[in-house]
């Protein structure tokens, strides 16, 4: 098969103009990611207009009864989203295969890749997101669909940052090191609910965020005094990607609804109150959370540049 | 006419003496990249290349048979290679005439201000080290392996070789000299890479910009070849039209140019130390770090690569210093100014490769032949020969100062020996290894 309709020669054209004039918007994709989901966008949209059914009406009862709700959900919204994270998965596999030199970049440099890092995550999303709201009809699928849709972004903002610090890991490495992140803290976790008897949910997620808050202060304290090892990278990689469940929450938290617990942080930004994307999330995620992560990205990038001590 | 343009001029006409059409248009190509500024001149040399290529595979290919078609093929490209070497030559005179007219200074050897991608490089004594370091100690707690007290001043346009058994530290030597790992003690400088001190010392973030790294086991890349060479140039400022032509040069110059559509799986292991050895030199470091090159490359390879190492760190406009890693001592030494010899992680020899075994009691010989030690011993009887080892490949002869090759080979010869390899290490970094 011609590869013409799939790498179009004016994207080709486009992507050699990137390469030897823009090399962080060449390497962010971001002419392939736009020019496939806006394509699978238009077509999914389309295909929810075609292929929906209109809710079976029973006039005996005064009562709309829609076929198979369910299943809708499983076809359209979980199945394509799973593809999604794996095309996620895909695009950061690009971005480690290629090494970029950012240490050029001045702050605002560093502020605009997270920012068109983050666009390119948002596309990935979108073609799934066009599926969604042209084929389900049932108001409180579309709304768990829709939190389902804040909640995966949330956790996604981290990959606007990856970018600029998984080439200084091998892949393996950073399975385990989520594998481990994630067996630490399920244990911290259990030790704490079963040793303290904690009942109170927020209480645990405290202690969680806390200990959390150390590892990041531990994990700035080395970079900033340029003594980090191979191991503080590592934590300093969990950190990044455990970030969206600090940062959006707390920033959407503080914002706007006081501080209470860490329990209504995460409901209002999750929007679990029924306000899935509000301006709110937008914002936070958008101009601070990306600010943060500009800045964070900044400081471990510019640190490791720096030799690292090995025992 | 400049000293440097006068010599490398004579070096092509030796090099057209000779026929030797790869080598010349190599040496075609760094001179137009030294003295020539004109992107015309730079075209013109590539498409002779091209079309040197394509004769060489035409006669490869047998599709050309008639050697006098051959002959007079490989003459009108040896005529191109005169022709735009003068003409390069002509313009850079002229550019020397204005200046001295500006300037009202007759002395020809100054170069215009004007133009100041003319400038040639001084010599390389007249600039402060790229690198130095005193004393510098790394300590592996671990292992309990020490790299300790290294003094060590690389210099533009000098090649050091860095010679020693396996895990003996030169890779630990390295990582410390590119930033990739902190030293425990000592002290490290860039003088000619880092204009203003900083707070910690070395800034690496500026000094990083000027190092290139070549590590033993080569990363791996997404994209074609010339994407790659590409993108190299424009995260260094290099962009447009001038990416295009800077690409295509390199590409040609390290013989890539059939191989710029390749992606990384499909190139060879020389194929794949070129590219890096491209990547690395295309945006003109001024320190190149280079890691047992030599590993995986077959003769001719490591001929090519060696020798085009040697070209480049010799430019006359864009000099390097490369520091370079290998266990093949022979070609090391064919190339280098300077040997460090590791042992133990101890510096055990550095300076000129001329003053390695300087202060020598001995003299020392390598012999290769059918003959079992008893009857060779017999045979240099009479000579000042004190030892003969065989290191599982061949003999060590050792000897007074007075003991030299020609007499060992006389006896040998005399007594119809068949010699299959012979050579004086008595200089050589070889004699550390004994």
């Amino acid at each position: 098969m011609s590869t013409d309709i799939i790498k179009p020669e004016f994207l080709k054209k486009i992507d050699n103009y990137l390469l030897t004039n823009s090399p962080v918007l060449w390497q962010s994709r971001i002419i392939w990611v736009a020019f496939y989901s806006l394509t699978l966008f238009g077509i999914f949209f389309m295909f929810g207009d075609a292929f929906d059914f209109e809710p079976y009406y029973s006039y005996e009862y005064n009562y709309k009864y829609y076929h198979g709700e369910k299943n809708d959900q499983m076809i359209f919204f979980f199945i394509p989203m799973f593809l999604s994270v794996l095309m996620l998965c895909y695009w950061l596999y690009t971005q480690f295969q290629q090494r970029i030199d950012y240490s050029k970049l001045s702050l605002m440099g560093f502020f605009g890749t997270v920012l068109l890092n983050f666009i390119c995550v948002g596309l990935i999303f979108l073609p799934t997101f066009g599926l969604t709201i042209s084929t389900i009809d049932v108001g409180r699928v579309m709304e768990s669909s829709m939190e389902g849709f804040q909640r995966v972004l949330t956790f996604a903002v981290a990959a606007s940052i990856l970018p600029f610090m998984i080439r200084q890991f091998s892949l393996i490495e950073m399975v385990l090191t989520v594998f481990f992140g994630f067996i630490y803290c399920l244990g911290v976790m259990l030790v704490l609910v079963g040793l303290l008897e904690i009942r109170k949910e927020s209480l645990t997620v405290s202690f969680l965020v806390f200990n959390y808050l150390v590892f990041l202060g531990y994990v700035l304290v080395k970079f900033g005094n340029r003594t980090y090892t191979q191991q503080t990278k590592r934590l300093a990689l969990l950190c990044v990607l455990a970030l969206p469940l600090i940062i959006p929450a707390f920033v959407s938290y503080l914002g706007f609804h006081g501080w209470r617990s860490f329990e209504y942080s995460y409901e209002y930004t999750f929007g679990f109150k029924g306000r899935e994307f509000s301006s709110l999330w937008i914002v936070s995620s958008v101009v601070v959370v990306l600010a943060i992560y500009g800045w964070l990205a900044r400081f471990i990038y510019r640190a490791t540049l720096f030799p690292i001590r090995r025992k | 006419m400049n000293k440097i343009i006068s010599e490398r001029s004579i070096e092509l006409d030796l090099l057209l003496q000779d026929e030797n059409l790869p080598r010349a248009i190599n040496r075609l190509l760094d001179f137009v990249q030294d003295f020539s500024t004109n992107p015309q001149f730079v075209t013109n040399a590539l498409q002779i290349s091209a079309d040197q290529r394509q004769l060489a595979r035409s006669i490869e290919e047998q599709s050309l048979v008639n050697y006098q078609e051959i002959d007079q093929k490989n003459q009108q490209i040896a005529q191109r290679i005169a022709d735009l070497k003068q003409k390069i030559i002509e313009v850079y005179q002229l550019a020397i005439q204005v200046h001295a007219q500006n300037t009202r200074e007759h002395e020809t050897t100054n170069v215009p201000t004007a133009d100041a991608a003319f400038i040639p490089a001084k010599g390389a004594e007249s600039f402060p080290p790229i690198m130095e370091c005193y004393g510098l100690t790394k300590m592996y707690r671990k292992s309990g392996f020490t790299l300790a007290n290294i003094d060590l001043q690389l210099r533009l346009g000098e090649i050091t070789g860095v010679v020693g058994e396996n895990g003996n530290g030169k890779t630990t030597l390295f990582k410390v000299i590119t930033g990739n790992l902190q030293h425990d003690s000592g002290k490290i400088g860039f003088p000619l890479l880092q204009r203003a001190k900083h707070a910690n010392g070395v800034n690496w973030i500026e000094v990083k910009s000027e190092i290139a790294y070549v590590e033993q086991e080569l990363p791996s890349w997404y994209g074609t070849l010339k994407q790659n060479i590409q993108l190299e140039l424009t995260q260094h400022g290099i962009t447009g039209s001038q990416n295009e032509r800077d690409a295509a040069y390199i590409l040609e110059r390290l013989g890539l140019t059939e191989h710029a559509q390749k992606k990384w799986s499909e190139l060879s292991g020389g194929y794949k130390l070129r590219f890096a050895l491209a990547k690395a030199l295309v945006w003109k470091p001024k320190l190149l770090v280079i890691d047992e090159p030599l590993a995986n490359l077959d003769v001719r390879s490591q001929r090519i690569v060696l020798n085009d190492m040697k070209d480049l760190a010799k430019s006359a406009k864009h000099p390097i210093s490369i520091i370079i890693s290998s266990q093949h001592l022979h070609e090391i030494e064919s190339i280098a100014d300077n040997l460090v010899f590791l042992q133990q992680g101890q510096m055990k020899f550095s300076g000129e490769k001329e003053d390695i075994g300087s202060d020598r009691q001995h003299n020392f010989f390598e012999l290769s032949c059918k003959l079992d030690k008893q009857a060779l011993d017999g045979l240099l009887t009479g000579l000042p020969v004190t030892e003969i080892e065989h290191n599982g490949l061949s003999y060590v002869i050792t000897g007074t100062k007075e003991l030299e090759g020609q007499k060992i080979l006389q006896a040998l010869l005399h007594q119809n020996v068949e010699i299959e390899y012979f050579r004086n290490i008595s200089n050589s970094a070889k004699r550390l290894f004994l």
